[in-house]
């Protein structure tokens, strides 16, 4: 008898209710008045709020995207155009003439220039490139292909042919299963 | 004197000042250089009633450079090296006026200069 009516009480309870229940303002202590009010009565309340950039177009997108640019890598004509501008723009080089100054013109033996002027050379390179150039590297920077060289070696470069392009897959997501 | 023919020299080794070597000597000279060209836009600014342009203190710096060309001691290169630093830190440090800081540039010299030419010298006389 007892265990009858404890089987039926157990099927009772087990059986599923579903149970809708409503937040009232007066139970919710633990959250804010307003922030309950509002999910309930709000229907176009959303949680996160600070994310309005949903609806933009590719052209807006595009404006964003500026801020974010980084400068294209140096590549080795971008080193020398530089590096002939510098070269250039030097004092006693633009009296004379710009247009006798080559890669292979050497600055002692062609233009006739110090060692003083030399300097004051390597002096405009640390300015335009950033980065203070040793006493003992002055030897080696006497023609502007040297200097080149010498960028390429110290700013690391890029001097490989880009890469071709070709159907074969990726090899970087060719991960082993 | 047949003694000097016999008795045979003694080379002296002097002491050096600061470098060993013309090379060091010349390495010193250019360092020094390259720190007065990289303080010349302050220069221009902390004695600005000169009125200089960065080229003209270029000039002064070269003119004053070259004008020691033709030393070959390098105990003197070396004392002068360091007068030129001495200078150097005085002008950094704002201790010169504008009038001391001046007396590197011989254009703005104001005694009356002896005259070089036929001319100057005919108007002048022959004193």
């Amino acid at each position: 008898m007892l265990s009858i009516i404890s089987r039926r009480c157990l099927n009772i309870t087990l059986r599923y209710s579903p149970i809708l229940y409503r937040v009232s303002t007066k139970q919710a202590h633990t959250l804010s008045k307003k922030f309950v009010t509002n999910a309930i009565y709000n229907s176009k309340f959303q949680m996160f709020s600070h994310n309005q950039k949903r609806n933009l177009t590719l052209d807006e997108w595009a404006e964003i995207g500026k801020k974010y640019e980084t400068p294209d890598s140096l590549t080795p004509q971008k080193l020398t155009e530089r590096v002939m501008r510098v070269v250039n723009d030097f004092d006693k080089i633009k009296e004379a003439s710009k247009t006798e100054v080559t890669e292979t013109t050497h600055f002692m033996n062609d233009l006739g220039l110090d060692s003083l002027d030399h300097v004051e050379i390597i002096v405009a390179l640390e300015d335009e490139f950033g980065f203070e150039i040793p006493d003992v590297d002055y030897d080696k920077l006497y023609t502007p292909r040297a200097i080149v060289e010498y960028m390429i070696q110290k700013l690391h470069v890029n001097t490989s042919p880009p890469p071709l392009p070709s159907s074969d897959s990726d090899p970087r997501h060719n991960i082993p299963h | 004197m047949s003694l000097s023919n016999r008795i045979t020299p003694v080379l002296k080794e002097i002491r050096p000042v600061l470098s060993v070597n013309h090379a060091e000597a010349k390495r010193r000279v250019l360092n020094l250089y390259k720190i007065w060209l990289r303080q010349i836009p302050y220069i221009r600014v902390d004695y600005i009633s000169n009125n200089w342009t960065e080229p003209e203190l270029r000039k002064i710096l070269k003119e004053n450079f070259l004008s020691n060309k033709n030393v070959t001691d390098i105990r003197v290169i070396d004392r002068l090296l360091v007068k030129g630093q001495m200078d150097f830190v005085e002008t950094a440090e704002i201790w010169r006026q504008a009038h001391n800081a001046a007396l590197f540039d011989r254009s703005m010299d104001t005694y009356k200069q002896k005259p070089k030419h036929f001319l100057e010298r005919f108007y002048e006389g022959h004193h």
